[in-house]
């Protein structure tokens, strides 16, 4: 089982080496001694709030993978109504329930990086983000975000440049 | 969460496909690559057959075009990739399976894998392909006794929220008949609490028993008042109701709500003012005419009685614990007045010493009660603030 996980994740791997993904900066595992932990690197999508921001996501996978999901969480900061605050635990149905092997690390942190500009603030992780949302407070919502992005997401850019 | 993010996602990468074309590569290294060896990955694997085609089919729709092509005849086109484990032709083992409409191909394994992992908790569920939706269909020997013993399993599987309620309730119920039956013998002596339950149970005695502590806890409650004096006549029969000297227990457990509402009225009367002022020199920085938000934040208007009554209403453990520990202090003191020989030929029967016990004992908290406020509203108005120059010398020496 193990082999098949590693065959796996080496091919997901190569496709993404193949072709990058503009929208995802890095996708790779964090040491070479072991395969079942990735980080990821996700950019904001322009025209979002999000916009200029550089996201880390730690991607720890199952030895069952592809059959069970990954698990994936933000390092970085960010403020989203379907994001914990604290912890970086994201509220995504195909993280969960909805899961398939048909997804691929790529795809996963890609809906990831969908669910940022759609946020679902019925079933919040962030209720501050939520209630701001859910009481139509779209400018308040944006600028809160915005302050998030350009206080942790913007500054881990500079020190990933600077180091 | 729904599949909002999903249905974008598909839609955004249908697009990028659909604009690259199809990148098949062949390679002609060795297709030793097993892929064991982890430290290998970064960049030696060009000898893998690589298919765009295939990787982004996995993740969007079916198209009709991947029907014509993929139609039957997926044994002859020569790449084929396990859209489960990725593996393929060169790199694998197994079985290969078509078993939808769409491009998706896997290892028979790895399908199977997959559709008992999705059928874990609900066996009987159908597995549909995550791409085109078409059901999996699986050629099995399934016996009649399998079939039945799934059936049986699931069912026991869904009822046992069902049961856990069911069993909860069951629990209370008999904890309340033990208490209500318990409360009962020690109210009105052995003798005669073995005569009033004995088996058969009538339906009054059924339903009247495990209602026992409850109608207790209610008797603490004001809310009740309107309710309480009713509650006698659920299990009393009216034939019993004969006005004799001294009155039979029934008469009496009638009479003890009325009894109830009189004593709380005229305790009210008497020191419901003195109590106010007690509490106002207590806590005189609390207005009593104010409106404070009740317990389940609804904003009710607080009346004297509230003031009154808080230093109770605070602590509803406090209440209920009171309320159920009533018989059995009711009938300590009685068998206590029992041991009176002047008590004892006035009021010959258990039962009536008991109940006067409890009167008394209810009288002589409420006294205790109102001695406890008197003293504490005295302490509070001998307080004061000592100067600091009257206590600094002392505690230098």
């Amino acid at each position: 089982m193990a082999e098949a996980v590693a065959r796996r994740l080496l091919k997901e791997l190569k496709d993404y080496q193949k072709e990058p993904n503009p929208d995802l900066a890095k996708l790779s595992p964090i040491s070479d001694d072991n395969i079942l932990v990735w980080n990821a690197v996700l950019r904001g999508e322009s025209d979002t709030p999000y916009e200029g921001g550089h996201w880390t996501l730690r991607i720890e996978i199952p030895k069952t993978y592809p059959i069970h999901p990954p698990k994936i969480k933000f390092l970085t900061r960010i403020c989203h109504p379907n994001i914990s605050f604290k912890t970086g635990e994201i509220c995504l149905d195909i993280l969960k329930t909805a899961w398939s092997p048909a997804w691929t690390l790529q795809s996963a942190c890609m809906a990831i990086r969908l669910l940022l500009s759609n946020p679902e603030p019925t079933s919040p992780l962030n209720c501050d983000a939520a209630n701001l949302l859910r009481c139509g407070d779209f400018m308040g919502y944006e600028s809160l975000v915005k302050m998030y992005t350009q206080l942790y997401a913007m500054d881990q850019q500079e020190n990933e440049a600077n180091s | 969460m729904s599949s909002t993010p999903f249905s974008q996602y598909a839609r955004v990468d249908r697009a990028e496909s659909s604009s690259s074309p199809p990148l098949i590569e062949f390679s002609n290294e060795d297709s030793e690559s097993s892929s064991s060896r982890l430290v290998t990955y970064d960049g030696q694997f060009g000898e893998q057959l690589n298919s765009i085609a295939s990787t982004s089919s996995s993740t969007q729709p079916a198209t009709s075009i991947d029907l014509t092509t993929s139609n039957n005849n997926f044994e002859e086109t020569e790449h084929k990739r396990c859209w489960i484990c990725f593996g393929e032709d060169s790199d694998s083992e197994g079985k290969w399976v078509k078993a939808c409409r769409c491009s998706l191909i896997s290892h028979e394994e790895c399908l199977l894998n997959w559709i008992t992992e999705k059928q874990r908790n609900t066996a009987l569920r159908k597995v549909r392909c995550p791409q085109c939706k078409t059901v999996y269909h699986l050629a099995e020997q399934t016996s009649y006794l399998l079939k039945f013993l799934t059936v049986v399993d699931s069912t026991i599987q869904s009822s046992i929220p069902y049961f856990t309620i069911f069993g909860v309730t069951f629990a209370v119920a008999i904890t309340n008949i033990h208490y209500g039956a318990y409360a009962t013998i020690t109210m009105v002596g052995l003798e005669e609490g073995e005569r009033l339950l004995e088996e058969p149970w009538s339906w009054r005695i059924c339903f009247t028993l495990p209602l026992v502590p409850v109608f207790l806890i209610f008797s603490r409650a004001r809310f009740a008042d309107p309710v309480m004096p009713l509650i006698p006549m659920l299990f009393i029969r009216m034939n019993q109701l004969r006005l004799t000297m001294p009155p039979n227990p029934s008469f009496t457990i009638s009479l003890l709500p009325w009894a109830r509402i009189i004593y709380n009225w005229s305790y009210q009367r008497a020191f419901g003012r003195l109590e106010q002022e007690w509490r106002s020199q207590l806590e005189p920085y609390i207005n009593p005419t104010e409106i404070e938000n009740g317990e389940n934040g609804n904003i009710r208007p607080r009346n004297d009685q509230d003031v009154l009554d808080r230093l109770d209403r605070s602590n509803a453990g406090r209440k209920i614990v009171g309320a159920l520990c009533l018989p059995f202090i009711s009938a300590m003191v009685g068998s206590f007045l029992g041991k009176f020989p002047f008590v004892r030929g006035r009021i010959p029967d258990t039962f009536h010493r008991n109940i006067l016990g409890g009167c008394l004992f209810i009288v002589f908290k409420d006294i205790m009660t109102l001695t406890y406020k008197y003293q504490r509203a005295k302490h509070r108005r001998t307080r004061h603030v000592r100067e600091y120059s009257e206590f600094a010398n002392e505690s230098r020496q």
